[in-house]
């Protein structure tokens, strides 16, 4: 099996399983997690996969960054009584 | 990798695309906080899926410079040295760190030299004649379809090798068709190219077939080579209509006399 196919495989399986676990719509809380777990498989995958594939992968991380930065702005509001 | 393994990129872009789709449904047939789950599960999946497993091994951008290659250039030098023998496939192996095309002056002379990654101008071993072991214009896409796939060409038995050229021919709008069968001593390749490549045409400006051809020919004797880990010598190329026809000499490998005969006496 192509490592891309495995890495979309995992990432599949695991926002599945994270769906399954936080049913409730908590979009800051899904998108962090994802984050995360796309972090982890890319450091992990990090030395086999080709530069092409990586900038790809990048391209999740830094939406989830966007996501996160969101999800960061509206805790500190939320906290300030904004 | 089967022959399957060619059309996985095609099916995990539709499947992404499903994906897509049924995650936006979702959002309006669900009522309730768990419509927007659905939306991001299918939405983020589908993304990844598409743009992740659907990704072609060799970028686009780079796929006409690497098919183009020095064709005309290298057509040139073999025309300037006379070299009109039949291209010889050399993976790496001793002193040759990478793949080699070996064209001889004249037809095959065997056993092909001794080359290393230093020489490019070689002694035949028959009438010391000349001939050139150049840099197989293919080998860029075979390198960048193993990059992508991590595939492992050395030793790879026939399905595998023919799994991973349809996939580097389908993945990357190469070419179709491909079928790789063994006729007795010979391996037999054909495979039907989508983009313009040099080896057709009486205009033809790149070498042809049998004496290292154009990439695509070149990237299907790279990969043949690498797998069979010994020199392989073409036997006959060229186009057939809008197909490309290679046949090369590879006698399966010998047996172990010592496995082959279980009888000790025999044996001595």
């Amino acid at each position: 099996m192509r490592l891309d196919h495995v890495l979309a495989l995992v990432v599949l399986i695991y926002i599945s399983v994270l769906s399954i676990l936080l049913p409730d719509g908590d979009l800051g809380l899904l998108s962090v997690l994802t984050l995360i777990g796309i972090l982890v498989l890319r450091e992990l995958a990090g030395s086999f996969v080709s530069r092409g594939l990586r900038a790809r992968v990048d391209f999740f991380v830094y939406a989830g960054l966007v996501a996160f930065a969101i999800v960061v702005i509206q805790r500190v509001r939320g906290i300030l009584n904004l | 990798m089967g022959r399957l393994g060619a059309d996985r990129g095609r099916i995990a872009r539709v499947l992404g695309l499903a994906l897509i789709v049924a995650g936006v449904v979702a959002f309006f047939l669900v009522p309730g906080a768990v419509a927007w789950t659905l939306v991001f599960a299918g939405v983020s999946t589908g993304a990844f899926l598409s743009l992740v497993a659907g990704a072609p091994s060799v970028p686009a951008s780079v796929v006409p410079a690497l098919v183009e290659g020095p064709a005309e250039d290298v057509a040139s030098l073999l025309d300037a040295f006379a070299l009109n023998g039949r291209a010889v496939f050399v993976p790496p192996g001793g002193n040759l760190t990478r793949d080699r095309v070996f064209i001889p002056a004249s037809e095959n002379e065997k056993p092909v030299p001794l080359l290393d990654d230093a020489s490019t101008i070689h002694r035949g071993p028959v009438d010391f004649k000349i001939g050139v072991a150049l840099v197989p214009a293919g080998r860029a896409l075979i390198d960048a379809h193993v990059d992508a796939t991590g595939a492992s060409l050395a030793g790879a038995p026939l399905p595998e090798v023919e799994g991973f050229l349809r996939g580097l021919g389908l993945e990357n709008g190469l070419f179709t068709g491909l079928r790789l069968t063994r006729v007795h001593d010979s391996l037999v390749v054909a495979f039907s190219p989508r983009v313009a490549t040099p080896c057709f045409g009486a205009m033809s400006t790149s070498p042809p077939c049998d004496r290292g051809g154009c990439a695509l020919c070149s990237a299907v004797g790279c990969a043949l080579a690498r797998s069979v880990d010994r020199p392989l010598a073409v036997h006959e190329a060229g186009p057939d209509g809008s197909t490309i026809v290679m046949t090369f000499d590879a006698p399966p490998p010998a047996e172990d006399p010592a496995e082959a005969s279980p009888d000790p006496e025999e044996r001595e």
